[in-house]
């Protein structure tokens, strides 16, 4: 029996907790934490061999509403409440290499909810060989267990994508590869009670090898390169930005409002299933690749500024991933953010441009 | 594993709810799978005691002793070599027919045979009293060590000589010793009685309308108990902190209400017996109260398992999850589901034809037709043929849409009993293809 529970977060998982497994007060005496900043979640920890491929994926962890211990997208065995799939904030960094043969430089992604009660963006990152690779989705907030389709997408679709790189295939191909992994993994998480909003989400994702950036993607996350003549190498799945690349009027929306930033295609059991749209460019010079969600390129739309925000930011790929992050956050952070950084060329450990 | 039977669980809900709402309502329909189950499951250990009437009205016609004789030899033909079984001649007292002493022997051709002669010469004689021939039966089951503990019970007249009490009191100390499946003959059995057996040891009820259906009745109780293959079967359920299990109840094929019979595992944690399994599917109906979540959220309402029990073993032989989910959506919230719709409707007429009929007894017309309507008018909404023309033998249908009866003024003793025996019998509403 206890009658000692947090008013804030219930009763604790064990009734002989001294103290709330959330919030730190003392149960017995009632008195809350010593106030200092909220602590903020640790990073992955980094191993130190080189891993083929990170991901935001949250693993065990406590419960928001009691407190237990949960899996990612798993449901509380306590008070019942669902755990999402989403680190409420993660860092990923792939280290260098050592050196002896072709090393691929590090690269880095940062994730945080922001504003929002939970994290449905969801990044990874990985490489082949001296390539790298960089995955954003973001959950379509209005769908049903975005994050579920989000994190499932960008699993898939970085397996598919390196796979696909091992097997031969070229930049563009693999990127096919990948969008159409996830799109049947998205699709894999709609579930027949779901209605008109099964889990959907974006797609775009990054190659870089030692001659080019491909993108591939869906949706409204973005590709921007911010080396020389920077600029967003994708363009937004919707009316007005469709319009705005000089691209025609997609069939069905002539009607439709041309500033109308809605989605017109995404991945799901309702997407349209075709493949991404790819684009490959061969940069003139060394510089940092960005691949993000709309609640950083909300706030930093035009490719100068990002490319500005980021020189700023110093050379580290994780430096400048978690200060666009925190750029968003200061910004308003009204929705959940994810942010990849890849330099090029690979081996470039420096993405100053 | 080979040999162990398949258990599928589904689960039909509408798990969006209004922002405020706590009810969460779903129907889980459990399946053990059908020819594979009993043609590779090893056979389980079985004994079977059979109790048949032998008062004095059994005579009144001669064809119920007759016949209640000839399905005693068809339910022992039935029985598979090996298993355990036994013979009681129930009247104010219960007495041994076969074998001789307080015991029961291995079916073998000799042991048939004997059991069969024996049978054969009984003679019907003094009163009713079932409580007597439970304990007897109890008293048997409880020296052997058999899986499937299964009885069957014949009376053909009310229990006269014991009070409703002492009945009572043996019924609870059998509960959960064995099942027992229990049918009336003739017209003076009383259904609130046998539905009582039943209920409590996790068996049927029917009444038969014509003695010559009695053979059929005893092999088909006789096979159903032969074909089990899992012993003990309970449903589990999980419902989070600060919920409140509203019921649990198996709506298919009869409607058995089982939230009393919960044993907690844990605070969170209750079972739920459901007896002996063959290949076969029921349906249960799970509603529970939570504690609302803000618009958007999503909540774990419960957790259904069903567990094999083997001693101190405990399998999970299948679980389904039953969600809620808030939203502002209203064209999701308000959708109804038809399944859970439908076993509320079924629950509703059982509980009208039982109150309907209680209160025509008790000269209470207007609460009678009151309810007996209402039982019309959903036993005609949900197709229910069979338990609308059982209605049609008590009340005078004037429009079944709307339930405009009439209480009949001459009603057979047999007809109301027939009526409120098979009250829980519900039918499957046809699901919808995906």
């Amino acid at each position: 029996m206890t009658d000692f529970f947090c008013p804030e977060h219930g009763p604790p998982a064990d009734p002989e907790d001294r103290f709330c497994e959330v919030c730190g007060r003392n149960l017995r005496t009632g008195e809350a934490a010593a106030q200092t900043a909220p602590p903020l979640p640790a990073p992955r920890p980094s191993t130190p061999a080189p891993l083929p491929w990170l991901s935001s994926r949250a693993g065990d962890g406590a419960c928001a509403g009691c407190g237990a211990r949960v899996p990612a997208g798993g449901y509380c065995d306590d008070c019942g409440r669902r755990r999402a799939m989403g680190s409420e904030h993660a860092e990923l960094e792939l280290p260098a290499e050592p050196t002896g043969g072709p090393a691929a430089g590090a690269i880095a992604a940062v994730t945080d909810k922001a504003r929002r009660p939970r994290n449905e963006d969801a990044v990874a990152i990985g490489r082949h060989g001296d390539t790298t690779v960089a995955i954003v989705c973001d959950g379509v907030s209005t769908s049903t267990r975005a994050d579920t389709a989000s994190h499932a997408a960008v699993e898939a679709g970085m397996h598919a994508l390196l796979g696909a790189l091992a097997d031969g295939a070229d930049a563009a191909e693999a990127s096919r590869r990948g969008a159409r992994a996830a799109s049947s993994a998205a699709r894999g998480t709609g579930r027949p009670e779901d209605g008109d909003s099964p889990p959907s989400c974006t797609y775009v994702s990054a190659v870089v090898t030692g001659e080019e950036v491909t993108v591939g993607w869906v949706g409204d996350s973005r590709a921007y390169w911010l080396g020389p003549q920077e600029r967003c190498l994708t363009v937004d799945d919707s009316l007005a930005g469709r319009l705005a690349a000089g691209m025609a009027v997609p069939p069905g929306l002539a009607d439709a409002d041309p500033r109308s930033r809605a989605l017109i295609r995404w991945l799901g059991v309702d997407a349209d299933g075709e493949d991404p749209q790819v684009v490959t460019v061969r940069p003139a010079g060394p510089g940092p690749v960005v691949v993000c969600s709309d609640g950083l390129h909300y706030y930093l739309p035009e490719a100068a500024d990002m490319a500005k925000a980021a020189a700023a930011l110093g050379p580290a790929p994780l430096t400048v991933a978690q200060g666009l992050l925190r750029y968003a956050l200061d910004a308003g952070g009204h929705d959940n953010i994810a942010v990849a950084v890849l330099p090029f060329p690979p081996n470039e450990i420096g993405v100053q441009p | 594993m080979t040999g162990q039977p398949q258990f599928v669980a589904d689960v039909d809900q509408n798990e969006y709810l209004p922002a405020g709402r706590r009810t969460v309502d779903a129907i889980v329909t459990v399946t053990a799978s059908g020819g594979e189950l009993r043609a590779s499951a090893p056979a389980l250990t079985a004994a079977e005691v059979i109790m048949i009437d032998t008062s004095g009205s059994m005579t009144m016609p001669q064809t119920k002793i007759h016949e209640a004789k000839k399905a005693t030899a068809v339910a022992i033909d039935t029985l598979r070599d090996g298993v355990a079984f036994a013979v009681i001649a129930g009247s104010a007292n219960a007495r041994m027919v076969y074998p001789a002493d307080t015991r029961m022997v291995p079916a073998d051709p000799r042991t048939r045979a004997e059991a069969k002669e024996a049978v054969a010469r009984l003679r019907a004689e003094g009163g009713t009293a079932i409580g007597r021939w439970l304990h007897l039966a109890n008293y048997l089951f409880a020296y052997q060590p058999a899986e499937v503990k299964h009885a069957i019970l014949l009376t053909d007249g009310q229990n006269q000589h014991e009070t409703p009490q002492e009945l009572q009191a043996v019924l609870d100390q059998c509960e959960g010793k064995f099942t027992c499946d229990s049918r009336g003959v003739g017209a003076d059995w009383v259904a609130d009685e046998l539905r009582k057996v039943a209920s409590t040891l996790l068996g049927t009820a029917d009444g038969l309308e014509d003695p010559a259906e009695l053979p059929a009745a005893f092999r088909a109780m006789t096979e159903g108990a032969m074909g089990k293959s899992v012993a003990d079967v309970k449903l589990r359920v999980w419902t989070p902190a600060g919920a409140t299990l509203r019921f649990v109840k198996q709506v298919f094929p009869q409607v058995e209400d089982l939230t009393g019979r919960g044993v907690d595992v844990s605070a969170r944690i209750g079972d739920y017996p459901t007896g002996a399994w063959g290949a076969e599917s029921r349906d249960y109906h799970i509603s529970v109260e939570v504690e609302p979540q803000a618009v958007g959220e999503e909540l774990l309402a419960a957790r259904v398992s069903v567990v094999g029990v083997d001693g101190p073993t405990i399998q999970v032989l299948t679980e389904r999850l039953v969600l809620a989910r808030w939203t502002d959506d209203t064209e999701l919230s308000t959708r109804i589901n038809p399944q859970v719709a439908h076993y509320t409707g079924q629950a509703e007429l059982a509980a009208a034809i039982q109150e309907g009929l209680k209160a025509r007894d008790a000269g209470d017309a207007e609460t009678a037709t009151a309810k007996l309507g209402r039982a019309v008018q959903l036993a005609n909404e949900s197709g229910h043929t069979d338990t609308a023309k059982l209605l049609a033998r008590v009340v005078d249908v004037v429009d079944a849409p709307t339930g405009t009866v009439r209480l009949k003024k001459q009603v057979a003793g047999v007809d109301a009993e027939l009526t409120n025996v098979r009250s829980v019998k519900t039918i499957r509403v046809k699901k919808k293809q995906d």
